[in-house]
Parts: structure tokens; sequence; C-alpha cells
């Protein structure tokens, strides 16, 4: 009976389905025709909803370390993925990010696109945008 | 003609319903349907379907192309939304063009009911069910007497209101007052009042639960607003301690772009 049921439901939901305009308020906090590339070394995350935030120290030439703020996905979508807040941490070795830059100026501020961990793992988080980078 | 089609799928889904509870369905000592156990609902987030590509990186999100313009992404549902009164269609469309500013679960506040949408976890005795949510506003549970006669000292407005259970047959009928006016029932502006009264029904299957739930505030909505059935089937892992919700997000938001919450 349930799979009748199940059956039933995914077709309503084909019946049904029409325009919808999926917006999301990303594109009120991140220029998403952009991107920008860091490495890094991850030293806390905030694991918190609505969304996960990532620390990221980055060294500059003159060996200066800044810290960036790279806003992530809500925490259900991490655990659904197989993500925690350990892994996201890492073992304290370098990480490549790429991320939106945010809208506000704030060049320390983004939104995380791509992860490359230290140990070659690869996440997308979101998809890059074709347009140029940033810097 | 969506209309029509909705009415379609209702009448599929009431006749189907109607034999639901038939079947070898597991059950209490008391010979009523047993709804224990921890529930995958879906959690409004269907749509996040993770994927390992064959070089090994593991893809979250924007995996695949955009859908064509018009067109559904894969896992994405319709909006399922109640009609309002006209003279409060206007204040529907004002809160959600606001609503980076109006929405209190953008500012971590509980979702109400049903927004909440249908239980990850069920306790049941003879005398009660127990209802968990891990919700992305926090943890939150509601207490469904199965007997009359039972109350909370603070009988106070509440966002999930007052629960009370009854058996209609197999189904477990939970009807919700006394609930406060500080929720909504979508993520579009649908605000409601003190009336509103919620009546979810369960129907225990062989494999999971028929959820269906109806939201009625004759104070300003057109008619009952009846929600799009759930069905539950058993989840593969224990529920989890929610994170905390600590909005980081408006400081930065430059402007009023809509931000969905679906369940």
């Amino acid at each position: 009976m349930l799979m009748r049921i199940r059956l039933v439901v995914t077709l309503c939901a084909a019946l049904v389905a029409g325009a919808a305009a999926a917006h999301h308020s990303l594109s009120g906090q991140f220029d998403t025709s952009k991107h920008f590339e860091i490495d890094g070394v991850v030293t806390r995350v905030n694991w918190t909803n609505p969304h996960v935030y990532v620390f990221v120290d980055v060294k500059d030439a003159n060996g200066a370390v800044q810290t960036y703020r790279i806003e992530t996905l809500p925490v259900a979508m991490m655990r659904k993925a197989g993500l925690t807040q350990q892994k996201l941490l890492g073992d304290g070795r370098a990480v490549n990010i790429t991320a939106h830059p945010a809208r506000n100026g704030d060049p320390l501020l983004g939104y995380m696109l791509v992860l490359k961990m230290a140990d070659g793992q690869e996440v997308q988080f979101n998809a890059v945008p074709g347009a140029e980078k940033t810097e | 003609m969506n209309i029509m089609r909705c009415a379609a799928c209702a009448l599929l889904v009431i006749s189907l319903q109607a034999g639901a509870a038939e079947g070898n369905v597991p059950r209490m000592p008391n010979g009523k349907p047993d709804f224990n156990g921890t529930w995958e609902n879906g959690g409004g987030i269907d749509f996040v379907r993770p994927e390992t590509r064959p070089d090994g990186s593991l893809c979250i999100s924007g995996c695949a192309p955009p859908p064509p313009p018009g067109t559904l992404a894969p896992g994405r549902l319709p909006p399922d939304r109640p009609k309002y009164k006209p003279e409060f269609q206007a204040q529907v469309k004002d809160l959600t063009a606001r609503q980076q500013r109006t929405d209190p679960v953008l500012r971590c506040q509980p979702p109400g009911v049903p927004r909440i949408g249908p239980p990850d976890k069920i306790i049941q005795t003879a005398r009660e069910a127990v209802f968990l949510y891990e919700d992305v506003s926090g943890p939150f549970f509601r207490i469904v007497p199965l007997t009359p006669g039972v109350k909370r000292i603070d009988d106070s407005q509440s966002y999930l209101g007052d629960a009370q259970g009854r058996w209609d047959g197999d189904v477990l009928v939970v009807e919700t007052g006394n609930f406060n006016d500080l929720s909504w029932l979508t993520d579009d502006g649908s605000f409601h009042t003190t009336d509103l009264k919620v009546t979810e029904r369960l129907t225990r299957t062989p494999e999971g639960i028929f959820y269906e739930a109806t939201a009625d505030d004759p104070a300003v909505l057109a008619e009952p607003w009846v929600l799009r059935p759930r069905v539950l089937t058993v989840a593969e892992a224990e529920m989890s301690e929610p994170a905390p919700c600590a909005d980081q997000d408006l400081a930065h938001m430059q402007d009023d772009s809509y931000h969905s919450n679906p369940r």
C-alpha cells in the first residue's frame, strides 16, 4: 500500500508541477556572478543554523594573517551529504576554497562553492559561475 | 488547470488513503496502530541529492545544469500555499515582499504548526504520543494526549499550541489550537490569527506513515488549507540534536531577496 501511496504522491507532484520561481537569499548577500579563491587553514567552524560558517586563516604576501569568514549550507544539508563539523575543520593543513564575494564589500566574507581538503577530497557546495574571477 | 489537477490528485490520494490502514500494520498492546519510531520525512530538503562523481569528488548542490525556465529541478515541488480572503491578500503580498525582515523563522523563531512539518520521531504510549522535531530553528516537542483531561499548567497561547489526539478507527487524529499569532503557515507571508486550528491525520502503513494536515483559520483564510500529503518512512539513522540557530546572515543582506525555507 505504501508503494501505491508513494507512486500517487509522486504522480500528483508531477501533475501539479508548473512554473515556480525558485529564489534564494544567496543573491541578496553575494555576487553570484563572480568567485574568488583562497588557500588557508580552517581554524573554526560555526556549526550553526540557518547556515554553517567556516573561518579560514590566509597569509598574504607579507606573511600577515587575515581571517576569512565563509558562509555555507545549513547543517541538515551537511549531514545529508555526510559532512561533519570535524570533517570541515580538517587537520590543520591548508585547504583551497572557491567562494562568491560578498555584496556588502567585505573582502573577507564569502559563500562557499568548492572546498578542496588537504587529503585531496573535493566538495562542491554550489555551482561555480562561469564569470571571471574577482581577482 | 492546476486546480483541476489538484482536485484529481486529492481524489486519488483519498481513495488510496481509505485503504492505507488495511494490512498488517504494527500495533500496540492495546490494539492501536504503533507509530513509535524515527521517521524520514524529507525535512524539506528532498531536492538535495548529494552525489559522488567518478573522480571521487562530492557534489551537494548545483550538480546538474539548472532546469529549463518554467520547470522544476528534480526533487523540487511546486509551492503549496493557503488561500486568503481577498481583503488579506495584499497583506500577504507585502509580508512576502519584506520576507527578509518579517519571516520569524529567519530570526530563528519557532516555525509553528503546520510549518514545522511531520515529526521526526514519535514516542507513543496508550495515554499519549510525543512528537519530536529536529528543526532548523532548534529542537521542538509536542505532547499529544490520547486521553481527555490532560492539561498543562501554563495554558498561554504558544507557537506549537495545545494538541489533543483521538482515534478515528486506525487513524491517529491530532487537533491543535491555542496558537499565538507569531508564526507563519509557510515562508510566503502566510500569517495567521490565534483562531488557527490544525488537524493532522496519521495513518500507519506496513512500511511507514501517511501524514495529512489541514489548517483552518476562518478569520483570514478563504478556505481550509489542505496541505500536500507526506509519506514518512523508517529512518536509517537516529535523529540528531539540531545545531543551534544563530543567524549570521541578515547583517550582510543587501536587499529583500526571497529566501525559501522548505520543510
